[in-house]
């Protein structure tokens, strides 16, 4: 009897400091607490996030700064990890990294920010980022995406120049061609969510500028995926994959392996969106890394970038201190220092007037001339062109890609069709 | 004792396969702890070797502490959550077994049937609205909603393997002890529980390792939360990593090591208790 | 007792008694309910209350975000049955699930009967064995994909023997296989330690009387072990299939579900569809499908091994 009682009492003391640790997250009552949900990535660390909240806590006594970490190893999305606190009712007052505005608008969960602020005015083409009629996040930011980086050391010992740099879709075959008789893996690709960018990329150079309000026409059933327009470009990319230009084995390893291969000159050519260029900045890497955007069927350029309703952050509408985090969301993106270094650790460009700036590698630089000479700039296929897509669409933008790396697909037409019909099922 | 030449080759091939087996079973583990404590370097120079010369406790110390996996707190969390949810899955799992084992009719019956369906349930179903019953009891993103949720989780399982146990001890004790006057309670707890050794130990290893192992509940329930379990940590910490196998090899280590040595001390407590109870069926 | 020198005494301490027998007999009841309250109640509001919301979900339409659902009746049930990907995910399953049934209970069978041999290495053996299962399904899907992927470990050991690369994770081809075995690595030991426990509950007279006829192994194999292990079959194939229906974790970790969903099993398939897609009313019919589909695999193993089990002790 006596040692069920120990086991009692030693199980209550096991209870005990479970159930008190919830207690202190609450933290003291008096002070205002802001919760800020920020998204870590390889380039966005905790500390990152830390130097703006202390900024911001040092400009606002009495206000203290509570960091929600989500990451992609936590949630699959932001908005999933926004799901789950909002089903446990303990909802961060600022959200970032945060794609679905329209479901979690039409729901009743966002705060529509001011579109007067004065602080706001700087922003380029504010208002091209409102969602029926009310404006959600600001894009304060470019993020180009369908970029093409190539290794300019390896490039030139394959016997190309500058002006082979590719253009059209036969150019892009024309160089691979070259590059692999030089011996060398002409494009590095990998697994995890990776191949969701080829699709992006590849087509979406060419779809986006050519239809530059896609998903409204998809939404409203007026074009189809499964469509000759479309099939040319799938098989541009399924051309690529068989005649073999693309990195062995690609799909078992991981984002950050990759990243790693390509900086250790195990291919020439490297699609990635912008954010390589900070690492590529941090990196030791002796080869100079050059940028172009995605080849299209014409030749011109259409530089695709991150699309949506801002940058990214979000107010909650329930949220007790809603101009309070509207107020941090401003201290991240606009302030002189704290707006730049956001830039900066993630390999954005400004898009303010006038725009932050920050000291830049010579990628970056390439990169930015890149942007200001673009014909065309659209947003990428799985981010809204016009409407937005279907939540989950990019899942077979990611399998299809898989389908065609690894030729284990019936037909290509089948594969668009998978598309269609996910598109006619969550309709 | 003669060893016939008849019986030994026999003998050398069935030691020869078993050992082939215990070999295969076990490297794995072999390889993810000895890479643990190699730089990354020896590691692709030759994944089995053991350079004794050039090994490293750099690893283990680096992922000790990373920020997404804190292996003393995780512990911790872990440790305080498999004695908790062991310790109320005991108590409540055997007095209900005691209630429908002595109780075969009516509405017992029915809720004894209703139990064992439970058994066949997949967690997917459960997993979605689960979140609305714990947020409407101020439960979610709690250690205690977790705990809640696996009392119930293992209570088929657990009543199944109890309720089949305690049939086997004679409802004479309970009579007898009932002339003398006591209730179901005292007889429960004086007389019948005591005498569940067994199928508690059977009971309390699944429990055990379940729990301990258990990826999917925490990782929906405690998602969007500062909270981990070893499990969900590990998970965490790697899904980030891939590549760096001195990192990923270090990481496991901390997440292998301790339910090995636990095991490797208590193996026949393991084992018995895990047949003990299942042939019962 | 009270006293009975006066008429109402004796009226009193009458009812006291049969009060107090009433008292007993309620007295047990409550004491019984007392005892079986807890476990139910918990189980009942959390798990039964649970399918009944999923089940009532799934005649919605929910995404988890909106605070309102409109009805669509059985929309989502006959979405789900005619939905390609919930059918590959089912055959997915059914592979996983036969294919691994099968081998593990073989290799359970063949092992335990070796093993069961009073030996001091037998001890060692067994518990070798049964090491995979104590180990969580995400730390081995780590340890493998660290062997197994293209620039792991394994594929640097052949190139540095002189064998090509071989691509176990990241094909259609390769990768369900590769996650099958791993499964049946993992899972063998558990076999082979109930099967083994079912062996010894075996009597050994059988044996002997057999010997004294000059049975050789494979005679006494085919008519004394396994007829008497037919419990033990039933018992472990019925786990082992419902156990794989439900395979999640190593999938989630190895593969994703990938490559182009080849190793996308039924579980995996609702993970995505509720939380990737935010489709939870989808996903909930799906799960009562799944739901439904266990449920009567187990009924069905069930029934036919128990007919088998008394065929053959008979």
């Amino acid at each position: 009897m006596s040692k069920k009682i120990l086991l009692l009492v030693l199980c209550f003391i096991m209870i005990l400091p479970m159930v008190f640790s919830q207690g202190a997250e609450d933290g003291a009552d008096d002070a205002i607490t802001l919760k800020w949900q920020v998204w870590i990535t390889p380039n966005l660390s905790l500390e990152f996030y830390k130097e703006i909240s202390s900024a911001f806590e040092a400009e606002n006594p009495g206000v203290t700064v509570e960091i929600v970490e989500a990451s992609a190893t936590t949630s699959s999305s932001s908005a999933d990890f926004i799901r789950n606190r909002l089903a446990s009712g303990d909802v961060p007052d600022l959200w970032m990294n945060f794609q679905d505005v329209p479901a979690f608008a039409d729901a009743g969960h966002l705060w529509a920010i001011p579109a007067d602020d004065p602080d706001l005015q700087v922003v380029n083409n504010l208002l091209a980022q409102e969602y029926n009629g009310k404006l959600y996040s600001f894009a304060s930011n470019a993020q180009p995406q369908g970029l093409m980086y190539y290794n300019k050391k390896l490039w030139a010992q394959s016997g190309l120049t500058e002006a082979d740099i590719p253009y059209t879709w036969d150019d892009l075959k024309a160089v691979s061609a070259k590059i692999k008789a030089a011996g060398f893996t002409p494009i590095v690709t990998g697994g995890e969510w990776v191949p969701l960018i080829l699709w992006d990329y590849f087509l979406g150079s060419e779809l986006s500028k050519e239809y530059p309000n896609w998903w409204t026409l998809i939404n409203s059933g007026e074009k189809k995926w499964n469509d000759p327009q479309v099939l040319e470009m799938v098989q541009y990319l399924d051309d690529l994959v068989k005649s073999g230009y693309f990195l062995e084995g690609a799909l078992s390893i991981g984002y950050a392996q990759l990243e790693q291969a390509f900086l250790n000159e195990q291919g020439v050519m490297y699609p990635m969106g912008s954010w390589f260029t900070a690492a590529e900045a941090g990196a030791e890497n002796d080869w100079d890394c050059g940028v172009f955007s995605m080849p299209t069927k014409d030749g011109k350029v259409n530089l695709t970038k991150s699309g949506g309703y801002g940058n990214g952050y979000v107010v909650y509408a329930e949220s007790e201190h809603p101009e309070l985090a509207f107020e941090l969301m401003k201290k991240a993106n606009l302030d002189p220092v704290y707006g730049a270094k956001s830039l900066q650790v993630d390999g954005l460009f400004s898009n303010i007037t006038p725009p932050l700036t920050y000291p830049m590698s010579p990628l970056q630089e390439e990169l930015l001339a890149l942007v200001g000479s673009a014909e065309y700039s659209r947003p990428v296929l799985s981010h809204p062109l016009g409407e937005a897509p279907p939540m989950g669409v990019a899942d077979y933008f990611q399998s299809n890609a898989e389908a065609i790396l690894t030729q284990s697909y019936s037909s290509l037409e089948d594969l668009l069709q998978k598309i269609d019909d996910f598109v006619a099922e969550v309709k | 004792m003669k060893i016939k030449m008849k019986k030994l080759i026999p003998t050398i091939v069935r030691h020869f396969f078993l050992l082939s087996v215990a070999f295969v079973s076990l490297v794995p583990f072999y390889i993810a702890i000895v890479n643990a404590f190699k730089h990354q370097e020896d590691i692709y120079a030759n994944p089995m070797s053991i350079p004794f010369s050039n090994l490293t406790l750099d690893n283990l110390i680096r992922n000790f502490n990373a920020p997404n996996f804190n292996v003393p707190r995780a512990y911790f969390f872990t440790i305080s959550l498999v004695l908790v949810t062991l310790f109320l899955v005991v108590v409540i799992a055997s007095m209900l077994s005691y209630i429908l084992s002595r109780n075969r009719k009516g509405f017992y019956r029915v809720a004894y049937m209703t139990l064992l369906a439970g058994m066949l349930i997949p967690i997917q179903v459960i997993l979605i609205p689960i979140i609305q019953i714990l947020k409407f009891l101020g439960l979610m993103l709690s250690a205690p909603g977790l705990v809640l949720l696996y009392i119930a989780w293992y209570m088929p399982f657990t009543t199944f393997v109890l309720t089949g146990y305690i049939s086997t001890i004679s409802p004479q004790l309970d009579e007898s002890a009932r002339m003398d006057g006591a209730g179901p309670i005292t007889i429960f707890f004086r007389i019948i529980f005591p005498l569940m050794k067994p199928a508690l130990s059977s009971v309390v290893i699944f429990v055990m390792v379940w729990t301990w192992n258990d990826f999917i509940t925490p990782f929906v329930i405690f998602g969007s939360s500062k909270f981990y379990t070893v499990t969900t940590g590990i998970y965490r910490a790697i899904g980030q990593y891939t590549q760096k196998w001195d990192d990923v090899f270090a990481i496991l280590f901390f997440a292998i090591t301790p339910l090995a040595v636990m095991y490797i001390w208590l193996q026949k407590f393991f084992i018995s208790g895990l047949t003990s109870g299942s042939i019962k069926n | 007792m009270g006293s009975v020198h006066t008429l109402p005494d004796f009226l009193e301490t009458l009812k006291r008694i049969q009060y107090m027998k009433l008292n007993t007999h309620t007295n047990t009841k409550i004491q019984n309910l007392i005892l079986f309250s807890p476990g139910f109640i918990i189980y009942v509001g959390l798990i039964v209350f649970s399918i009944i919301l999923c089940f009532y979900y799934s005649f919605f339409d929910w995404d988890g975000i909106r605070k309102t659902m409109d009805f669509v009746g059985f929309t989502n049930y006959i979405r789900a049955f005619t939905n390609n990907e919930f059918r590959s995910s089912i055959v997915t399953t059914f592979y996983f699930a036969i294919f691994g049934t099968v081998v593990v209970n073989i290799a359970g069978i063949v092992l335990a009967v070796f093993l069961n041999q009073k030996s001091p290495l037998t001890y060692f053996y067994r518990a070798a064995f049964f090491f995979p299962q104590l180990i969580s399904l995400v730390a081995i899907g780590f340890i493998f994909k660290g062997l197994l992927s293209y620039i792991g470990i394994v594929n640097t050991m052949l190139v540095n023997a002189g064998f090509a690369k071989i691509d176990f994770i990241g094909t259609p081809d390769n990768a369900p296989l590769t996650v099958l075995l791993i499964s049946i690595w993992q899972t063998t030991g558990f076999a082979t330690v109930l099967y083994l426990a079912g062996l010894q509950a075996i009597p050994n007279d059988l044996y002997d009387a057999a010997k004294v006829d000059g049975a050789n192994a494979w005679v006494k194999f085919r008519y004394i072990t396994f007829p008497w292990l037919a419990p033990s079959f039933t018992a472990v194939t019925v786990f082992l299939f419902t156990g794989y229906m439900k395979i999640f974790d190593i999938i989630f970790v190895m593969t994703g579900g990938g490559p182009a969903e080849k190793t996308q099993s039924v579980a995996v398939y609702i993970m995505k569809i509720g939380f990737n897609q935010f489709r939870i009313s989808y996903a909930s019919a799906v799960a009562i499908y799944m739901t439904i589909l266990v449920m009567a695999i187990a009924l069905i193993l069930t029934g036919v091994l128990r007919k088998r089990e008394e065929l053959l002790i008979s």
